[in-house]
C-alpha cells in the first residue's frame, strides 16, 4: 500500500499536448462573454435582419418577377446585397465589439495581468493573436456567419435555381471580405484598447471611430464629397467593392481605400507593439 | 542537476540612459536564493531581465542551459515568477484563473485544472477556490499569486516581494510555503525583499545588489562554528556579579541591551561556571555567527 | 512605570462591527510594539489614541487629561497613520510647514521645526521634492516627520516600517529606539515579529478587539501555562546529556534530534536556575543553549491560538 507524498507535487504531464497559448487565449475570451444572459440576447438581436433578409428572399421568389420590386439595397440577393448587408451590420458590431473587446488588453494592463501573460511560455504575437481572435470570432457572429446562412438558405428556398452564385461565389466572396474588414476591426481595437487602461474611455474611442468618423464624414460630404475619406467604416466597405467585384459609389476609389486601411492597419500594429511590453518604462 | 543553473555574465541594461544592471555575472545553482539591496538596486529589473521581459540589454543569460534572449519562451516554461504588485486577472474564480495561466503555459486544458487544484490545496486556498479572485484579500491574493507560479510546475520561483502586506500569521505560513518547496523539493527560488528576517527563515544563499551592481554572493553560514570566540548570553538575576566573575575569568564582556556578549576562546565552560557561582538563570548561550542583517549593512554601508 | 497614556474600558463599534472591545491598558515612557492579525483593531485603536475618532465607550486620557476634551493635550500626540493618502502636489517641506501651521506653529519656530523634522528622519535632500515623486519609503518618512515635528510626548506610528528597504528600516528602528529612550511614550505596529523584538521587548497583543497580553515578551511567555517551555542544548554527548537531564524532576520531557537537546519544562525559571548546575556537574562540554520558543513569534502564536507554520 502506497502512502504518497503530501504536500506538493510534482506535475506528472498526461499523454495529451498543451494547445498552443493563443488558442487558450482565444478560447477563454470567446466563451466567458457567452456566460451572460443579455450579451446572448443581443446576439439574438442581432440576427434579426438576417432574419428579415432571409423572409423577403422567399417572398421574392414567391412572387416571381413581381418580387424583384420589393428587394434593392440590403435585401438584394447578389453580390451588391450581402455587401450590403454586411455594411448595415455595423450598429450591431459597434455594440457586440465594443462589449467583447473593449477590455481585451485595456484590463490587463490595468490589473498588471499583461505581465503576468508574459511570463508564460508565450510570445506578444500568441497574445495579440488569441486576442485578436476573440473580436475577430464576434465580428463573425455579427456578419458572416448570418450572411452564409442567408446563402444556405436561398439556395434551398430557390431549389438551387440561383446557381452557383448563390452556393460558391457570394459565400467566398463574403468569407474573403468578412477576414479582411474583421482584421482591420479587430486589430485597431486591440491598439485602442491597449492605449488606455480604462474601459469606458476605450469604449468611447471605437465607438467614435466606428461611427462617429462616418457621421462626421456625412456632415462634410455636402462641403466636399472627397471628405469620404476620413469615414473608417466607408473605407474599409468602399474597399470591399474589389472583393466583391463591385462598383464604387464614391469619388474615392476601392483600391485607395484599401491602401488606406491597410495604413491603418499596420498603423494598429505598430502601436500594439509599441504598447504590448512587459516591462513598463516609467521615469 | 549542474543543468538546473542559472548563469549571467556581463548583464548591462538600462531604461533611456539610467543604468540599472551593470556588468552583472553570477551563477546560480538550485537554493533558496535571498536577493536583496536598497531601494533602486535593480531587483525587480534583475527579475525581469531573467524573465527576458527587457529590451536592449547586453550580455548573456542562461537559464537551465537556454539562452533566454534566443529562446525565452522555453525557459519561461521552467520559471515561476509572482510578481509584487497586480498579478490578478480580472473576471477569473481562483481556480479558472490558475488553470488559464497553467493552459498559457503549455498545459493540457485538464491537466492544468487538476493541477490548479492541487496546488490551490497545497498553498491553503482549498476553501476559496471558486470565489472570484479579485475579490480576494491581500493575504489570500499572496497565496494565488503563489499557486500560478507553481501550477506548470516549474523549476524556478522568482518571488517578488511575497510576503508584502501579510500579517504575522500569513507571513509565517508564506515562508513555510517556500521552505517547503526550496527544502523538500528542490526548487530553486529566488526571494527578492526587503525583509532580512524573510531571508533568514528560508534562505541559504544571498544575492546584494546596490545601484545595479553585484556586491556579494556567498552562502548564508547556519550551523554555529566551533572555532567562534564570541557568545552572546542572554538571562536574569544578578548580572553585575555574572559579568564580573566572566570578567575575572578572562573574558572581555560587553551588554548591549539585555544581550551580554563574551569574548574568550572556547568560553562555553566560563560561561556556565560563572552563571553557577553568581546564581544566573541562564536562558540562551550561543556563538555569535555572521548573520544577514551583518552581511547586508556591511556590504552595503562600505 | 508611571503610565503616560490610558485607556479605561475603552470600546469602538461601527454599527454592528466591534472594532475595539473593552480594552484597559496603559503605556508608559519608551517603546511599547501593538501587534494584532489584520482586522484586529490595531488601526481603531491607533486613530482613538490620536484623538481622531471618538470610543463609543469608556475614556482615553493622556497624563491624566481626557483626550478629545482638551486641545492643549491633543497637541502633545503625534500620530503617523497607515494609509498612504498624503497631498501628492506639495512638496516635503511645504506639508510639514502645513501641518505645523495647522498644530499653531509660526516664524521662525516653526521653519526650524520643519527643518529639524525632515533631519530626523533623513529626507533633507528631498525637501524640495513633491510628494508625489516620493518612493514608498519616503512616503513612509515624511509621515513620520509629521509625526515628529511638533515635539509631541507621545508618538503612535502604525506600519511606519511598511514598504521600507532594509537600510531606511534600520534608520527608522534606530530613531524609535532613540525616541523611546528620551523617555517618549513610543507606540509601534508592525507585522514583522523580528524587527519588533529589535526595538522593545515591551508589547501590547490585542485579538479580535479584544487585549489580550500586555507587557514583557518573557513575563508574557512565563504566564501562558499550556505550553512547556522549549530548549534546545547542543553538547559533545548529547546522548548522555539527554540521560542526565531526563532524572531531573524540572523536566517534564526529553528528546533528541540531530544537533541538539530538546528539553520541556513546565518550570521555566527554577529551570533555568538550575541548568547551569547540572551541566557544570555532568562534566559536559555544552556548545549552545537556546530557548526555542520565547520569541516574539512564538508568543504571539501561542496567544492567538494558530500552530501555523509551526515545525
Amino acid at each position: 500500500m502506497p502512502v504518497y507524498q503530501r504536500g506538493y507535487r510534482n506535475w506528472e504531464q498526461s499523454a495529451k499536448r498543451g494547445a498552443p497559448p493563443w488558442w487558450a487565449i482565444a478560447r477563454k475570451g470567446i466563451s466567458s462573454p457567452l456566460g451572460s444572459r443579455r450579451f446572448m440576447l443581443l446576439l439574438m438581436a442581432a440576427l434579426v435582419p438576417a432574419v428579415v433578409k432571409g423572409g423577403f428572399l422567399w417572398f421574392a421568389w414567391k412572387m416571381g418577377d413581381m418580387g424583384n420590386l420589393l428587394t434593392g439595397g440590403w435585401t438584394d440577393i447578389t453580390a451588391v446585397g450581402f455587401h450590403h448587408f454586411l455594411n448595415t451590420q455595423i450598429l450591431f458590431v459597434a455594440i457586440v465589439t465594443t462589449l467583447v473587446g473593449s477590455d481585451l488588453i485595456a484590463g490587463d494592463k490595468r490589473e498588471g495581468g499583461l505581465a503576468l501573460y508574459l511570463s508564460r511560455p508565450l510570445s506578444v504575437r500568441d497574445y495579440i493573436f488569441g486576442k485578436g481572435l476573440i473580436n475577430l470570432f464576434y465580428y463573425f457572429m455579427v456578419t458572416l456567419f448570418p450572411a452564409l446562412a442567408i446563402c444556405i438558405f436561398g439556395y434551398l428556398v430557390t431549389r438551387g435555381s440561383t446557381g452557383m452564385d448563390m452556393l460558391l461565389l457570394i459565400p467566398v466572396q463574403t468569407i474573403l471580405y468578412c477576414l479582411f474588414a474583421g482584421t482591420v476591426l479587430s486589430l485597431t481595437l486591440l491598439a485602442i484598447s491597449a492605449m488606455g487602461t480604462r474601459k469606458v474611455f476605450v469604449s468611447l474611442w471605437w465607438v467614435l471611430l466606428l461611427l462617429g468618423t462616418e457621421a462626421i464624414s456625412q456632415v462634410f460630404f455636402f462641403i466636399n464629397p472627397w471628405l469620404k475619406v476620413i469615414s473608417f467604416t466607408e473605407m474599409i466597405h468602399n474597399a470591399g467593392h474589389i472583393f466583391y467585384g463591385t462598383e464604387t459609389t464614391i469619388l474615392i476609389s476601392p483600391y485607395a481605400s484599401l491602401a488606406i486601411v491597410t495604413a491603418w492597419s499596420v498603423g494598429a500594429i505598430l502601436v500594439l507593439r509599441k504598447k504590448i511590453q512587459p516591462v513598463v518604462v516609467v521615469s | 542537476m549542474t543543468q538546473n543553473k542559472i548563469e549571467v555574465s556581463g548583464l548591462n541594461f538600462a531604461y533611456a540612459v539610467q543604468p540599472v544592471l551593470k556588468e552583472l555575472s553570477f551563477t546560480l545553482e538550485p537554493a533558496a536564493i535571498g536577493l536583496l539591496g536598497p531601494n533602486g538596486s535593480g531587483k525587480t529589473t534583475l527579475l525581469r531581465a531573467l524573465l527576458g521581459h527587457l529590451n536592449n540589454w547586453s550580455g548573456e543569460i542562461s537559464f537551465m542551459g537556454r539562452d533566454v534572449s534566443a529562446d525565452g519562451r522555453s525557459a519561461r516554461k521552467q520559471i515561476g515568477w509572482m510578481p509584487e504588485r497586480g498579478g490578478i486577472l480580472p473576471g477569473f474564480s481562483g481556480v479558472g484563473m490558475v488553470a488559464y495561466l497553467g493552459e498559457l503555459g503549455g498545459m493540457p486544458a485538464s491537466d492544468a485544472l487538476q493541477r490548479a487544484h492541487e496546488v490551490l490545496n497545497f498553498v491553503g486556498l482549498a476553501d476559496q477556490r471558486y470565489r472570484q479572485a479579485d475579490t480576494y484579500s491581500q493575504g489570500m491574493g499572496q497565496r494565488l499569486k503563489l499557486a500560478q507560479a507553481l501550477v506548470h510546475d516549474p523549476q524556478w520561483l522568482l518571488l517578488d516581494e511575497p510576503t508584502s502586506g501579510l500579517d504575522p500569521q500569513g507571513r509565517t505560513a508564506m515562508l513555510k510555503l517556500i521552505r517547503d518547496l526550496a527544502n523538500d523539493h528542490d526548487f530553486g527560488i529566488i526571494l527578492s525583499t526587503h525583509l532580512l528576517s524573510d531571508v533568514r527563515e528560508v534562505c541559504s544563499e544571498i544575492l546584494v545588489l546596490r545601484d545595479g551592481n553585484l556586491l556579494q554572493h556567498t552562502k548564508i553560514e547556519s550551523t554555529a562554528g566551533t572555532g567562534t570566540d564570541m557568545f552572546s548570553v542572554e538571562g536574569t538575576g544578578e548580572t553585575a556579579a555574572f559579568i564580573l566573575a566572566l570578567e575575572n575569568a578572562g573574558a572581555t564582556v560587553e551588554v548591549i541591551k539585555q544581550v551580554i556578549t563574551v569574548k574568550l576562546d572556547s568560553a562555553q565552560s566560563v560561561i556556565l561556571q560563572a552563571a553557577q557561582q553568581t546564581n544566573f538563570s541562564l536562558r540562551r548561550m550561543e556563538p555569535v555567527t555572521d548573520s544577514v542583517e551583518d552581511v547586508f549593512f556591511n556590504l552595503v554601508d562600505a | 512605570m508611571s503610565a503616560i497614556l490610558k485607556t479605561e474600558r475603552v470600546s469602538k463599534w461601527f454599527g454592528e462591527v466591534i472594532a475595539v472591545n473593552d480594552c484597559t491598558l496603559n503605556a508608559g515612557p519608551g517603546v511599547t510594539g501593538l501587534l494584532g492579525l489584520n482586522g484586529a483593531g490595531k488601526t481603531t485603536l491607533f486613530k482613538m489614541l490620536a484623538g481622531l475618532i471618538n470610543p463609543s465607550q469608556g475614556e482615553i486620557l493622556l497624563f491624566d487629561r481626557k483626550l478629545r476634551r482638551d486641545s492643549e493635550v491633543f497637541r502633545k500626540v503625534g500620530f503617523c497613520p497607515e494609509s498612504d493618502a498624503l497631498f501628492d502636489w506639495l512638496t516635503g517641506y511645504e506639508f510639514l510647514v502645513l501641518m505645523l501651521r495647522l498644530m499653531g506653529f509660526s516664524g521662525d519656530e516653526l521653519e526650524q521645526a520643519c527643518l529639524d523634522a525632515l533631519a530626523t528622519v533623513g529626507l533633507t535632500d528631498a525637501a524640495d521634492k513633491r510628494i508625489g515623486s516620493y518612493s514608498k519609503g519616503m512616503r513612509q518618512k515624511i509621515k513620520m516627520a509629521q509625526a515628529l515635528a511638533h515635539n509631541p510626548d507621545v508618538i503612535l506610528l502604525d506600519e511606519p516600517l511598511n514598504g521600507m528597504d532594509p537600510v531606511s528600516r534600520r534608520d527608522i528602528v534606530k530613531l524609535i529606539e532613540q525616541l523611546g529612550q528620551q523617555g517618549k511614550c513610543v507606540i509601534v505596529s508592525s507585522h514583522i515579529l523580528p524587527e519588533i523584538e529589535t526595538m522593545t521587548r515591551n508589547i501590547i497583543l490585542i485579538h479580535n478587539g479584544k487585549l489580550l497580553a500586555e507587557g514583557d515578551v518573557t513575563e508574557i511567555r512565563e504566564a501562558i501555562d499550556d505550553h512547556p517551555t522549549v530548549v534546545a542544548i547542543s553538547s559533545t554527548d548529547n546522548r548522555k546529556l539527554a540521560s542526565i537531564l531526563a532524572a531531573k524532576e524540572l523536566v517534564a520531557g526529553v528528546e533528541v534530534d540531530q544537533n541538539d537537546v530538546i528539553i520541556r519544562t513546565d518550570h521555566a525559571a527554577a529551570f533555568y536556575k538550575d541548568l547551569p548546575d547540572w551541566l557544570v556537574e555532568s562534566g559536559l562540554e555544552v556548545k549552545s543553549i537556546r530557548t526555542l520558543d520565547d520569541s516574539l513569534q512564538a508568543v504571539f502564536e501561542y496567544l492567538t491560538g494558530d500552530h501555523y507554520g509551526h515545525q
